[in-house]
């Protein structure tokens, strides 16, 4: 999987040259005379889209509730292919598929497979597993993915665009009222992604650093909470990746979001390290589905419940996560029931 | 003014009256204003054809080869975006077509670019948008590199993030810029084409020449009655050279107008229509392939592709010429683009509704296979007709511009000589009665 031999860093230094001389060509060969300050020291920014700093307040004092703490699972799980009339399973074993809501830009959650043009990760292989259950069959037909912007994760469930989400999805109080969580199938917390030679360690080393983290999320607002250093500077970015993109070419100094996605960012950069361990915030992964059906959340639970037990949850980790990670697989997070 | 002067047959009445008008100096006076105004019409007639032609000329060898330069920069760097969001779509590393296709289109704008700034003279906002482009082009093809670099390691999302930015940079800076160049190509051409029609010059070159035949028959008139010749040969003569030439100039410059109007509304305005047609049809397939290539969180790819579908119907909509009507190949040609766009309409509601309904890979195959009934044959149908479009009036403009810059041929030189010789043939015609008192 790791296939960066080549250094991108200093490879970035050689195209970078290459766009100057080319420039420098180009300007000179064309007899445009350049302004005064478009001299050679003319430094060119290209933000990806949407890229901006952002000043975001602080997280709200948690309240308190246990969101964690699934439905539990039906006492006899249906046989595969044969949903219990009346269900929301049979709803959707009637309609031929199950509709999933997706991300496909997350490295290693859910994202195209370039080679063979599916989607794939352990989110992805996590809904499968889902499909399986209803179906009793993993011929691709009976799943349906639809790519949901994070910011539209809890209406894409309210709205049953989707039967369920599952897109590195933190389990929290204020998303708990609008949804019905699974329990929780990965335990993620917020550490720090930067170049290999930074002298970065831990978020106590962020002050006066350009650290940039996804628009719209808990990763920024953990970046102010009391206990951080002061006068960081935050950019919000569209994307995760837009991140990774913005650190390449230098124009943030860290990441800071999730373990789980800051590990498939480093894979597709042999040149970062991970740092801050251990976690400075707890961010549970839980499948979203709607609240008008619980008869589902507490089916989904059961599926989870024996893909921990019977081992698949460990293979889904090895096939993704491991590589990355390294170490044999951890046991998966226990589940907690109301 | 004391000599005596003898007239056989006029009465001593009728005498002094022609004694009293026709002293020498009245006939040197007539003979330097005929002249005079011979000149001046020579010189206003020779200034107004030397106006029309020069810009006839102007209009067709250079600001229309640079509005052709200029509208190629802006459909090179539409379609390289295109091109680049489409092989990343179709998944396998460069599809040899598309990498090809994706470089001449670089290859070629920057080229293009570079011609455009050789003939950009002092406008400043000209030679602003040329740097821009002269400096983003080479960021937004290292950016594309690395978007190709990391899908070749198989970090796909990054390679979308890259190929995204690389985007961004094309529409809010490199193609706005672009526009920038072609929109000022094109008002230069379209001042052109006003100079080459303006109408002051020649009304006040037909002013002078009516004054100018005026004079002439009066002084003949005169002449006549009052010295009993019934013709005078050089003042005929100096007359029938002016009706020719005022006849040879009024048909010339008719033809000339008609000809630079014909250029401009079955050449140079069809070719804006095409290729604003192009540059917006390029646009909206590449809303459809970033839709799904790159972004779950950013519906602007779909907003936009609204817009674009909008500007494109209303372009292929029946040409509003005005009075003009649309020659039967633009007319054709817009039929024919608007069956293309119609198919591609349909394909992308195909792949909206695949894609919405959770079939991501049916879309995507939709958007990339090589089918004729999709995407990328589609699509080409719709370029190729639109390109099409602006060659076929790109041909109609030049044989037009040239015709037009031809009906002028020595027409300058005619009206110059033909003044000098009415002058001195006014001097000549004049000569003989002024000799009289000598």
């Amino acid at each position: 999987m790791r296939r960066g031999e080549r250094h991108g860093r200093a490879r970035r230094r050689e195209l970078g040259a290459l766009v100057a001389v080319m420039a420098a060509v180009t300007l000179g060969a064309c007899g445009v005379t350049p302004r005064t300050e478009a001299a050679p020291t003319k430094t060119v920014t290209v933000l990806p889209k949407g890229a901006e700093i952002v000043h975001p307040s602080p997280p709200s004092a948690s309240t308190s509730c246990d969101a964690t703490a699934s439905l539990p699972p039906p006492a006899t799980m249906p046989t595969p292919g044969q949903m219990p009339k009346g269900s929301y399973m049979a709803q959707i074993q009637a309609r031929g598929y199950l509709k999933v809501g997706v991300d496909q830009n997350t490295y290693l959650w859910g994202y195209r497979d370039p080679v063979t043009g599916q989607l794939t990760g352990f989110d992805t292989d996590m809904l499968r597993q889902i499909s399986d259950a209803i179906f009793g069959s993993d011929d691709p037909k009976y799943i349906h993915f639809v790519i949901v912007p994070n910011a539209d994760r809890a209406q894409a469930v309210q709205e049953g665009e989707v039967d369920v989400v599952a897109e590195t999805m933190t389990i929290n109080c204020a998303r708990e009222k609008l949804v019905n969580f699974s329990t929780v199938y990965y335990e993620a917390g917020q550490k720090i992604l930067v170049p290999a030679g930074s002298t970065i360690t831990g978020p106590q080393d962020l002050g006066g650093k350009r650290v940039c983290a996804p628009a719209g999320s808990t990763s920024l607002e953990n970046l102010v909470a009391p206990g951080m250093p002061r006068h960081i500077q935050l950019w919000a970015a569209n994307d995760t990746t837009d991140c990774l993109v913005m650190l390449q070419q230098g124009q943030v100094d860290a990441i800071s979001t999730d373990d789980a996605i800051l590990i498939g960012l480093a894979a597709q950069d042999p040149n970062t390290k991970i740092v801050g361990t251990p976690a400075f915030s707890s961010e549970p992964y839980g499948m979203a589905m709607s609240k008008s059906h619980p008869d589902f959340t507490s089916f989904v639970n059961g599926v989870l419940a024996e893909v921990r037990a019977n081992g698949t949850w460990a293979q889904i980790y090895d096939s993704y996560l491991q590589p990355f990670i390294g170490g044999p697989a951890p046991a998966p997070p226990a589940a907690t029931y109301r | 003014m004391t000599a005596p002067l003898s007239h056989p047959t006029l009465g001593p009445e009728a005498r002094s009256e022609a004694v009293r008008r026709a002293t020498p100096a009245r006939l040197r006076f007539a003979a330097v204003t005929i002249g005079v105004l011979a000149l001046l019409t020579g010189l206003v007639g020779a200034l107004a054809t030397t106006q029309r032609q020069s810009a006839t000329t102007a209009a067709w060898q250079a600001a229309e080869p640079l509005m052709v330069t200029a509208q190629a920069i802006d459909t090179s760097l539409s379609d390289a975006d295109t091109t680049a969001a489409a092989s990343f779509l179709q998944g396998r590393v460069e599809p040899a077509a598309l990498q090809s296709r994706y470089e001449t289109d670089l290859t070629s704008a920057s080229a293009d670019v570079a011609a455009a700034a050789r003939d950009a003279g002092s406008d400043p906002q000209l030679a602003a948008s040329l740097e821009t482009l002269s400096t983003d082009l080479p960021l937004y093809a290292g950016i594309v590199q690395e978007a190709d670099f990391n899908e070749r390691q198989a970090f796909y999302p990054l390679a979308a993030a890259y190929l995204a930015e690389a985007n961004n940079l094309m529409r809010s800076s490199i193609l706005p810029a672009a526009a920038q160049v072609y929109g000022t190509e094109v008002d230069r051409l379209a001042s052109e084409h006003t100079t080459a029609v303006s109408p002051w010059l020649v009304a006040l070159a037909a002013a002078f020449l009516v004054a100018l035949l005026v004079a002439l028959v009066v002084a003949q008139r005169r002449l006549t009655r009052h010295f009993h010749r019934r013709w005078n040969v050089a003042l005929a003569v100096a007359t029938a050279i002016v009706l020719v030439v005022g006849v040879w100039a009024a048909v010339a410059l008719a033809t000339q107008d008609s000809g630079v109007n014909d250029a401009q509304a079955n050449g140079s305005r069809p070719v804006s229509t095409f290729t604003d047609a192009r540059i917006v049809a390029l646009r909206a397939q590449a809303d459809d392939e970033l839709t799904l290539l790159t972004r779950d969180s950013d519906p602007s790819y779909q907003a936009d592709y609204r817009t674009a579908a909008a500007d494109l119907t209303r372009l292929l909509a029946p040409a509003d010429t005005g009075a003009a009507t649309p020659s039967s190949f633009e007319a054709d040609q817009l039929t024919k683009a608007d069956a293309a766009f119609g198919l591609y309409t349909s394909l992308h509601r195909q792949i909206r509704a695949a894609d919405e309904a959770g079939e991501l890979a049916g879309a995507v195959a939709l958007a990339s296979g090589s089918g004729s009934h999709q995407l990328p044959a589609v699509s080409s149908r719709l370029n190729s007709t639109l390109s099409a479009g602006i060659d076929g009036s790109q041909t109609t403009f030049v044989r037009a511009s040239s015709g037009a810059a031809a009906d002028l041929n020595g027409l300058t030189w005619g009206v110059a000589i033909a003044a000098i010789l009415v002058a001195l043939l006014a001097l000549i015609g004049f000569q003989p009665r002024i000799a009289e008192y000598r």
